[in-house]
């Protein structure tokens, strides 16, 4: 049991990879392509780590 | 049939209302103060967290009870749920990007905050320590209103706010903070019903 469970845990930690990298190969939909980021709606936030809030942090430096 | 509907409505009452995650647990804070400005932002915000989170719980309950439990390694639980989580986030998106075009520029910047948003790992969390599977995603279908109700309710008064004349220290997120304190604070009489 224990092999099992290892083995979903890897097999979870390849598919979330598999799935980002398709994922960003993806072209975004027509007219997707300059959805903005608020900078009043992500700047509120304290979490660092978050893309949306580092790029719109990038938008405001500008 | 009361004995059925009567289980289910005090589930969906109790974790949407009297133990509202964002208000009583404190999860998902987050989208609550930097999305809820506007009505749609909120609107969309909510639709992607209740769907992600149902969708997980429904695979990490399974997971943690016919596996991680039964191989006695429980504590990768977190772990575990992290993978769960981040791999349908990124599966969600990719599915919406190929078929949706109206719902990715609805929900497509919103899909990666929900990889970090807490209120998906607390939930899951919490719920695998339900009796059964349909309780567990009661529990989360409640705790998924509760926090688009919250969200909705919010953006209101947020909007609200906007129009007010509000003195210039307490503008922006301190009348934010203290409008959800006392929001927090009506919510909290629910648990004497």
């Amino acid at each position: 049991m224990i092999y099992l469970a290892i083995g979903v845990i890897i097999g979870l930690f390849v598919l979330m990879i598999l799935l980002y990298i398709i994922n960003r190969r993806t072209p975004l939909p027509e007219g997707c392509e300059d959805l903005k980021i608020s900078t009043d709606k992500c700047l509120h936030c304290h979490n660092d780590a978050c893309e949306m809030k580092n790029r719109a942090k990038g938008d405001d430096d500008l | 049939m009361s004995q059925i509907i009567v289980p289910v409505l005090l589930a969906l009452v109790t974790s949407a209302i009297i133990n509202n995650a964002v208000l009583m647990q404190f999860l998902g804070i987050c989208p609550f103060l930097g999305v809820s400005k506007k009505m749609d932002s909120s609107i969309g915000m909510s639709a992607a967290v209740v769907f992600i989170m149902i969708i997980s719980s429904a695979i990490t309950y399974p997971i943690y009870k016919f596996i991680l439990e039964p191989a006695n390694i429980g504590f990768m639980s977190t772990l575990t749920f992290i993978l769960v989580i981040a791999t349908l986030t990124q599966f969600v998106e990719l599915i919406i990007k190929k078929t949706s075009k109206g719902l990715y520029k609805s929900l497509g910047i919103y899909l990666p905050l929900i990889a970090t948003n807490c209120i998906i790992l607390g939930v899951v969390e919490e719920n695998i320590k339900a009796s059964s599977f349909g309780t567990a995603m009661l529990l989360t279908l409640g705790t998924g209103l509760g926090f688009a109700l919250i969200m909705i309710l919010f953006s209101s008064i947020i909007m609200h706010l906007e129009t007010s004349n509000i003195p210039k220290p307490f503008k922006g997120v301190p009348i934010a903070l203290i409008t959800a304190g006392l929001l927090a604070l009506a919510f909290s009489g629910f648990g004497y019903l």
